[in-house]
């Protein structure tokens, strides 16, 4: 149970340099963007101009994480979502034959010129053998149905399958994927509203945090079918936007991260300290973009996750 | 060697030897976690050093139990112990310190491994797990002075 120790206390020092709720606040009222880079740079960013800086502080985090548990196989679990991320990115720039390069994410397990390379051949030989046949049957998922949607619901749905598979040894990474799959269902049910029941049999996820095939069954209206299952606050967050409704996903998780608080010896507290990453830079960008489309203070703010720390 | 000497020994072996063992894994713990703050943040020096340190205390009351034993029986000069069931008393004693020392260190050192992350993340909480710590070496402290009672009361 000690394995991590070391892990564990160094990661809680560095949670010291993260952004609290209040510091987004006070950055969100920065004026323009080099005073918001400035605050970044207090807490440790680097790198040339502003989008560079969230990137590296990215790869920063990953690079600390594998130096600190290396062969842990948490690590690659949490890196399939970049993979995937890729992946759907690569084959939407393909249908659209457009450049990828400025799509992907790093770090990754599989070459995103791999994937690439790939789908223009129709030669999957050089992918592993899990991500050849979803990276196969998500481009004849996009040639049937010429919708790029169909595609990312069936790699969305392999992701978390596979996500679910290699967590099961770990209880808070197969919690954190539980809360990915709920997010996900809960955006298909409410964005499938019309769609045949047959859609949602297809598409929503088994879960162990909603009832699937009640929701796939029933006919009732969706407020109520979530209502009883103890999701309004996902139909309320959805009636007001989808940006509110992706808010409410969000938090949910970050409320699940904040378990990993009382853990000092396990894997827990790093791969907690890799997502409040994630969403320490992803509240930067709505900053910063809010801020490059004069948007007002008060939306941004609105729009900002709850933080880890 | 007759047997009297035989266990008594084995007694002071076995206070120094578990609470040692206790110690130096609780030690070992508590320097992993500070080791990894203090390389974010050096000037927490002498806060980790507290909480590095408490687990070694069991290796310590299990050395002087063990030194009492020693100069009682004999072996460092005087009268050796020749009766077996005295060997035995002297056992007996041991076990108290070796087996809460054992425990309590290695307990110890996993609160003082997660005091140094909490300090880490809230360095003016450091009292706070020092505290902490510090109910665990009540139990050390029982076992150190059961074992000194019948050391000194062995006749």
């Amino acid at each position: 149970m000690e394995q991590y120790t070391y892990a564990a206390a160094y990661v809680r020092a560095l949670e010291n340099n993260m952004f609290t709720n209040e510091q987004l606040a006070d950055a969100a009222r920065e004026k323009n963007t080099e005073d918001i880079a400035q605050l970044m740079r207090e807490k440790g960013y680097s790198g040339g101009d502003i989008f560079e800086m969230l990137d590296n502080e990215m790869n920063k985090t990953w690079d600390i994480c594998f130096e600190l548990c290396p062969g842990e196989k948490g690590l690659r679990t949490l890196l399939l979502e970049n993979d995937f991320h890729n992946v759907k990115a690569v084959l939407k720039a393909t249908a659209a034959a457009v450049d990828w390069h400025e799509l992907t994410k790093k770090p990754y397990l599989t070459e995103p010129q791999a994937i690439a390379d790939a789908f223009k051949n129709g030669d999957y030989s050089e992918l592993s053998d899990e991500l050849a046949e979803v990276c196969r049957k998500a481009y004849a998922e996009l040639a049937k149905n010429g919708d790029a949607q169909y595609a990312e619901i069936f790699l969305d749905r392999r992701l978390y399958e596979m996500m679910k598979k290699r967590s099961n040894e770990n209880t808070f990474l197969h919690g954190y994927t539980e809360r990915l799959i709920l997010a996900a269902d809960l955006k298909i049910y409410l964005r499938a509203e019309g769609k045949p029941t047959e859609f949602l049999e297809a598409a929503l996820i088994e879960s162990e945090l909603i009832d699937v095939p009640m929701l796939a069954a029933s006919d009732a209206p969706r407020e109520k079918v979530l209502k009883k299952q103890g999701y309004s606050g996902a139909y309320e967050a959805f009636k007001k936007s989808p940006g509110t409704f992706d808010k409410w996903c969000d938090d949910e998780i970050n409320g699940y991260m904040k378990s990993a608080e009382f853990s000092f010896f396990g894997f827990d507290t790093v791969a907690a300290y890799i997502i409040a990453k994630k969403t320490e830079i992803k509240n930067l960008r709505t900053i910063i973009y809010g801020r490059l489309s004069a948007m007002p203070t008060e939306e941004i703010t609105e729009r900002l996750r709850e933080t880890y720390v | 060697m007759n047997l009297g000497m035989f266990f008594a020994l084995l007694g002071a072996a076995l206070a120094v030897g578990m609470a040692g063992m206790g110690s130096s894994y609780g030690v070992g713990v508590a320097s992993e976690a500070a080791s990894a703050v203090l390389s974010n943040d050096p000037s927490k020096f002498g806060k980790m050093l507290v909480l590095q340190l408490l687990p070694g205390t069991q290796g310590l009351y299990g050395l002087i139990i063990a030194v009492m034993v020693l100069l009682n029986v004999g072996i460092l000069g005087g009268t050796p112990v020749g009766d077996t069931m005295l060997g035995l008393q002297y056992l007996s004693a041991c076990l108290p310190i070796a087996l809460g020392g054992y425990f309590s260190a290695k307990s110890q050192g996993r609160v003082c491994a997660a005091g140094c992350s909490l300090t880490a993340k809230r360095p003016e909480e450091s009292s706070k797990a020092i505290v902490s710590a510090s109910l665990i070496e009540l139990y050390a402290l029982l076992g150190f002075i059961v074992s000194f009672l019948m050391v000194i009361n062995i006749v």
